[in-house]
């Protein structure tokens, strides 16, 4: 393709096999967990094919591992099995496994870019889709389903319908107390759960070049929340500076060969995308869902709306449902909002940088005693490196709870699961009913704001505290 | 997978927005290692009370529903998780197709798989059909080939991606037909950057 | 609904008649609760033995390590030479199987006469770790001028960080899911100055991530003085394999002999086996005067690993009430026959059905 591309096309281009309609695209990167896998790998064995390339897969267990007393082993029978099931596809087809045992174990988007396995261009997948998270690092990474897992092992590859490019570009600086995930969370409030359908997004502007990997990582792990297939920032010094040096980043002359190519990654001046929506950064605010999806959110100083609001009788039908769902009133500010529980973690804010956010809003306070807290790191390593920096106490002083590293409370597959009728605060990445638990009430949140939240009892604007 | 032509049958309306995948099939049901039994589990926590009785005021546990082929639902059918267990919990509960203004990328990805069809008709014609489907017994034929929706006083034109409709209607599927093309496959291996990551080397911690 | 494949092995003696006993309390518990378990029966022991020479062969290990779970009788034979079946059965698998961990608990039931005077039966609830897989255990020594006056015989110790500190974190990890998280870790610091004094770093350093757990210390001798005089001070303990051994044994004393002390030798992450204490009980074998309640109380051991938490505290509840109703504990004394030790469990597990399970 001739002519001035986006960073989409230029990465999509790289990695055609066969250009039809579908594509037939070359996998990079092909991360695997415990739930979407058991099937594939016994379809693959079912056809008698082995993993073509295990040394382009790698597997970790995140979904249904328990966050405590793992010594005591894994209680529950259907996650042991599946569990047992990846150890031992991992064994059969000698593909890395960061096991229970492993230090590197984690959230398998924690660990893909903290080990240094995800770098700019490549074509990452996973049967997850939060698999766009990657995108942060500008590689074109996306979610499939089981099926799809099974042909990219006997493959390495995948048949894929060329996506439309969406730009989401942010005009303005993140004012001051405003998160990664408010921005993320007041992108999908405009463009809306089915905003990116059929599209991939990129998200440009200055402000993009001024968050730190972590941040980038929020944002481009809740694309999919807008529809998007999968979401992209263009690499850049952060972004090289981040990977170097780590485990499976490459080393000595490759290194300089890798930079060099990262340097074209950039949509070119003049290349078009097929939508745009932009986004005024300055009027961004704190952000709390009070609904079942991660549209229906207000700033924390605003209040639960009426379902009048909305003129479509479904979304207006909807808006009911969520509110009886979520035992809500139309009116209601949202500083008024009790929580019962608090959870720090998952794949969109259970990095270190989340932690230390969380901790700073923590420090010499407790939390309050109605509410139940929990801190899940990302990844052991996460949560070393947060002990090494005394994170741990300041969470375990205050009255957190302080976990092994796992999906946790995000999606409830292990013990984690909030009890129905319970209001719970959460660093996660979806409201949806039962989410967290049959029951469940989610409110998404930022770190600083779950932390905050957990200390005062209810929602506060975390802006108006003094974090000295 | 069985080839997919034309699908006849009764319909089973689900007149919401944004039916995400987490109802469509909860958490505790992703923990099977199986690829079959998730149909019972079809929309669990909307269909049964929190004792785990079946619901009565659920449509899909009305009697009357039974034996239905095409569910009929509101926009952006399937948003969220991933998971390939939901097209495999509505085909497993009888369903051969799902009928929707627009469906979610990666489940109608997902749904062509087992052979899940997903039509998407205009707002008005879908709209059309949620009435009709008010009567348990009123029809409803899909016939691919043609690309038509047929019910009543309803006739629709639908748009279908060449290449999945011609796979659809042979029933191919999976791997065996991409090694076909494994000399492609290699010669895009072969050129491959040297400096491209890879998993085996393995420093721990 | 669930379905749990168990190894099965009767073994001698008294063996089959007890594990026969847990098999219909958990086919109640099975049917209350809404699982499945599937059996499949080892012929293990002396009887084998003394007609094939064989005691553990690959065919069986396979079928052990392919179970989720083993029930397990017991072994033993007066025509079998001691040591054989100890050694090339029970150690074997232990270590084939790497069940890394003993758990004994420890619980006097109201209404139980233990022979302890003046003890109220909440002070007797604890669980006892035990380092499974080394220590005195290992088989390593020597005799030098073996036969002589001057004869010297030594037995090795093998402490290892790797095996200590994994047994401790189960402790730990354990701890902290009783509601009292204590946890007495027992030794013998003064004297074993370099295995105890390892065992007492580990515990310290693993104890720093465990917050929330109270931490104690024991030489043995005192615990054992302790268990007898104030075993309320005990929730969770932890020690080596040879102190494990015998103060476990003292615990199914203080809670009622071994009619009713049950085990557990655990691997968290493969296969457990679960066990009556007690051994044989020659004299007892075909009697129907065995007392089944060990078996059935390591069978809702086995309940509560393999995922059934409900039905574990069912089986667990039943088996307190019922010996509480015993006029004694010991074989020949209860005052009903095995069978209807067993009657009267069942019954008490069939009412206690799970409402609405989803699974």
């Amino acid at each position: 393709m001739s002519g001035p591309r986006t960073l989409f096309e230029k990465v999509w281009d790289s990695h055609v096999v066969i250009d039809s309609d579908p594509t037939l695209l070359y996998v990079d990167l092909h991360l695997v967990h415990e739930v979407t896998s058991p099937q594939a790998f016994a379809g693959l064995s079912a056809s008698g094919r082995k993993v073509r390339r295990p040394d382009l897969t790698v597997a970790t267990v995140d979904h249904g591992i328990p966050t405590t007393g793992r010594s005591l082993g894994i209680r529950d029978p259907l996650s042991k099995k599946q569990i047992d099931a990846l150890l031992q596809n991992c064994r059969d087809h000698g593909i890395t496994m960061f096991g229970l045992d492993d230090p590197r174990q984690g959230i398998v988007h924690v660990v893909g870019p903290e080990q240094g396995l995800t770098q700019p261009g490549l074509l990452v997948v996973c049967g997850d889709s939060h698999t766009s998270t990657h995108g942060a690092f500008g590689a074109l990474a996306f979610g499939i389903g089981t099926t799809e897992v099974e042909h990219v092992l006997a493959t390495q590859t995948l048949w894929q319908a060329r996506p439309q490019t969406m730009a989401v570009e942010v005009e303005g600086a993140l004012p001051w107390g405003v998160a990664a995930k408010d921005l993320i969370l007041g992108i999908i409030a405009q463009i809306g759960v089915a905003g990116g359908t059929r599209h991939v997004i990129e998200y440009r502007g200055q402000v993009m070049h001024d968050l730190s990997m972590e941040q980038r990582m929020t944002i481009c792990n809740m694309s999919i929340e807008g529809g998007a297939r999968a979401g992209m920032i263009a690499p850049d010094e952060t972004t090289i500076r981040y990977i170097e040096g780590r485990p499976f980043a490459p080393k000595g002359p490759r290194w300089d060969e890798a930079v060099a190519a990262w340097e074209g990654l950039v949509t070119d001046p003049g290349a078009t995308f097929d939508k745009v929506a932009v986004i005024d950064a300055a009027r961004l605010e704190p952000h709390v869902s009070w609904g079942v999806n991660p549209a229906q959110t207000v700033p924390v100083t605003g209040r639960v709306p009426s379902p009048d609001v909305y003129d479509d009788p479904r979304q207006r039908d909807a808006a009911v449902r969520a509110l009886e769902y979520m035992a809500l009133r139309p009116g209601t500010p949202i500083l008024d909002i009790a929580v019962d529980h608090v959870f720090l973690g998952s794949c969109t804010n259970g990095r270190l940088e989340d932690l230390r956010a969380a901790a700073k809003v923590v420090e010499g306070r407790k939390v309050d005693s109605r509410v139940s807290a929990v801190v899940v790191p990302g990844s052991m390593q996460v949560k070393a490196q947060a002990e090494a920096e005394g994170l741990d106490d300041v969470f375990q002083s205050a009255g957190f709870s302080w976990r092994d590293a796992g999906c946790s409370s995000c999606l409830a597959m292990n013990p984690d699961v909030i009890p129905s009728g319970e209001r719970c605060a959460s660093t996660s990445n979806r409201n949806y009913e039962g989410r967290q638990g049959r029951g469940a009430r989610t409110h998404l949140v930022s770190p600083a704001m779950a932390a905050a939240a957990a200390v005062a009892g209810h929602f506060v604007d975390v802006r108006e505290w003094e974090t000295g | 997978m069985k080839p997919v032509t034309t699908i006849r049958g009764t319909m089973v309306p689900l007149d919401r927005a944004d039916v995400d995948t987490d109802q469509i099939i909860p958490q505790q049901f992703l923990k099977r290692i199986e690829r079959d039994g998730y149909g019972e589990f079809l929309f669990y926590n909307w269909a049964h009370t929190d004792d785990g009785t079946p619901s009565s005021d659920f449509i899909i546990n009305d009697p009357a529903r039974r034996g239905a082929k095409v569910l009929v639902a509101g926009p952006n059918f399937g948003c969220g998780s991933s998971r390939e267990h939901a097209p495999w919990a509505l085909q497993q509960w009888g369903f051969d197709a799902v009928i929707t203004p627009s469906a979610a990328d990666i489940f109608r990805n997902n749904s062509s798989f087992s052979g899940l069809l997903i039509v998407e008709l205009p707002h008005d014609a879908v709209s059309r059909l949620m009435e009709l489907a008010a009567d348990p017994t009123a029809e409803v034929t899909i016939d691919l080939e043609s690309q038509t929706v047929t019910a009543s006083d309803l006739e629709e034109h639908f748009e279908f991606h060449a290449t999945a409709k011609q796979r659809l209607l042979q029933g191919l599927d999976g791997a065996g037909v991409t090694l076909t093309h494994a000399d492609a496959i290699a010669a895009h291996e072969a050129e491959r950057a040297s400096w491209l990551p890879t998993t085996l080397e393995a420093p721990t911690g | 609904m669930n379905s749990y494949s168990v190894a099965k092995v009767p073994g001698d003696g008294t063996g089959p008649e007890v594990v026969e006993e847990a098999v219909r309390v958990l086919a109640a518990a099975a049917a209350a609760h809404g699982f499945e378990i599937e059996y499949h029966e080892l012929d293990l022991g002396g009887e084998r033995y003394l007609r094939t020479e064989e005691t553990l062969t690959g065919a069986d290990l396979q079928t052990l390590s392919n179970a989720d779970a083993i029930l397990f009788g017991a072994v033993g034979h007066p025509d079998v030479p001691p040591g054989i079946l100890e050694q090339q059965i029970l150690l074997r698998m232990r270590r084939e199987l790497d069940q890394f961990i003993n758990l004994r608990p420890v619980k006097l039931h109201p209404g139980v006469r233990g022979p302890l005077r003046d003890v109220d039966p909440s002070d007797v609830d604890m669980v006892v770790v035990r380092e499974n897989s080394e220590g005195l255990y290992v088989n390593q020594g020597e005799f030098t001028a073996k036969g002589g006056p001057f004869e010297v015989a030594v037995q090795q110790s093998v402490n290892s960080r790797f095996a200590i500190e994994r047994c401790i974190r189960y402790a730990f990890d354990l701890a902290a899911s009783r509601p009292r998280r204590h946890l007495t870790m027992c030794g013998k610091t003064n004297v074993l100055t370099f295995a105890s004094e390892l065992w007492s770093r580990v515990f310290e350093e693993v104890g720093s991530e465990y917050p929330q757990v109270t931490t104690a210390y024991a030489h043995i001798d005192a615990a054992c003085y302790w268990m007898v005089d104030d075993p309320g001070r005990f929730d969770v303990v932890v020690t080596d394999n040879m102190f494990g051994d015998i103060i476990t044994d003292l615990g199914a004393a203080i809670q009622g002999g071994l009619g009713i002390a049950a085990g557990a030798n655990i691997n968290p992450n493969g296969v457990s086996m679960f066990e009556p204490i007690g051994g044989t009980a020659p004299g007892f074998e075909g009697t129907g005067l065995i007392n089944p309640l060990a078996a059935i109380g390591a069978s809702a051991m086995m309940l509560d690993v393999l995922g059934e938490p409900a039905a574990a505290s069912a089986v667990e509840k039943a088996v307190g009430e019922v010996a509480g109703s015993l006029p004694s504990l010991r074989a020949g004394e209860m005052g009903i026959s095995t069978t209807e030790v067993g009657d009267r469990v069942v019954s008490l597990v069939a009412e206690s059905k799970t409402a609405g399970a989803t699974r």
